[in-house]
């Protein structure tokens, strides 16, 4: 009995070993016969377009209208990230509420887009000279954006 | 504990609306030696919270100036900023409490074989301070003399290497101008962006800096 459970044991563990062994091989077959049939674009989804939402504390020198402080930030952001990035990022600002100097922007585009928005938004102001902006918090949700720091009443 | 070890500003109303307005839960903050005098005395009163204001004092040494960096009293938390290697070098050997400052000029001189000397000269006594706005002003400024692509990718090496071999590595605004602030969250954003997880993130931002304030505070 012992010895047919050594046998198994042996045997599961050589197949594993198999397995580890072979598995580019095998992964590098059957993405060549994926890309052969053409089936590329029905079985994997290359681009993935994903949305996130960044809270932030915006800290002005002088007082400015609201509406236009909004505009001037979202203008000034995209013109430092550049037009090559903006070619897969977009950002747009959301909504501004003076009373608690929070605005929330919106990421759209690959993964790495929330990275450089951070940055960018954190060190636009550096370039154009206006407002500051301090992300305070990344989600994926809006409402939960919302709901942080007494933003929804 | 949040702590920015070293402002540039100079005029107090633009470190109290710093304090105030831009890092709202900064619990130690650096300032100039002289500034941070007047202000205390005059302006910080103001502020409605507990703030440990450390003094600092920036000096550029070269070889044969490195003396300077050491005539001060030890009330005074000194940043070196060496000019050339040996300078450097020695600041990375000798037996006190030495914090070397990086910039996109001592970039060339501190460098990854500096952190090693550093590692190899012992004790818990030698620091490098990072000062972030010289660097953020390279690529928002035209400034076709130094690639900041380079400049970066040479800090996010040093620091890397400091993490890895226990050196301590703190970072610091440095900013000298009310309209291009920079809050300690900008830094997170700026180590997030080069690659640092959140555990080296907090080690930069907070477990150096304090051990650096409580090795100054034990060395006095």
């Amino acid at each position: 009995m012992i010895h047919i459970a050594l046998a198994s044991l042996i045997l599961s563990l050589a197949s594993i070993v198999v397995v580890a062994l072979l598995y580019r091989d095998v992964r590098h077959i059957a993405t060549n016969l994926i890309n052969e049939f053409g089936l590329a674009l029905t079985i994997r989804k290359r681009y993935r377009r994903m949305k996130r939402y960044i809270l932030a504390k915006v800290v002005c020198l002088d007082n400015i209208d609201a509406k236009k402080l909004g505009e001037d930030i979202e203008k000034a952001v995209n013109s430092f990230l550049g037009h090559v990035v903006k070619l897969d990022c977009s950002l747009t600002l959301l909504s501004f509420r003076s009373d608690l100097n929070r605005a929330i922007f919106r990421v759209v585009g690959s993964s790495a887009c929330v990275k450089y928005s951070l940055v960018a938004l954190s060190l636009h102001h550096l370039a154009s000279g206006s407002c500051i902006v301090i992300p305070i918090r990344t989600s994926g949700l809006l409402s939960r954006v919302r709901r942080f720091v007494g933003y929804k009443r | 504990m949040r702590a920015n070890m070293f402002i540039a500003l100079s005029v107090c109303s633009d470190i109290v609306f710093y304090i105030t307005y831009v890092d709202t839960d900064l619990q130690v903050v650096g300032l100039d030696a002289s500034v941070g005098v007047e202000c205390f005395t005059n302006d910080l009163h103001g502020v409605n919270r507990e703030i440990l204001v450390v003094p600092r004092r920036i000096i550029k040494v070269s070889e044969r100036s490195l003396e300077k960096c050491f005539a001060l009293e030890k009330s005074i938390l000194v940043g070196c900023l060496p000019t050339d290697t040996g300078s450097a070098r020695r600041l990375a050997k000798i037996h006190r409490l030495s914090v070397v400052v990086v910039t996109p000029t001592s970039i060339k001189v501190v460098n990854e074989s500096q952190v090693n000397f550093m590692h190899q000269s012992g004790g818990r006594n030698k620091y490098i301070e990072v000062h972030v706005h010289p660097f953020v002003d390279i690529f928002t400024t035209s400034n076709l003399s130094i690639s900041a692509e380079k400049s970066l990718y040479m800090l996010g090496n040093i620091i890397e290497r400091a993490l890895k071999l226990d050196v301590g590595i703190v970072l610091s605004t440095a900013s000298n101008e009310r309209r291009k602030l920079l809050s300690l969250t900008h830094l997170d954003i700026i180590l997030f962006y080069i690659g640092f997880t959140k555990r080296e993130r907090r080690l930069i931002m907070e477990v150096y800096p304090t051990e650096l304030l409580l090795t100054w505070l034990n060395y006095r």
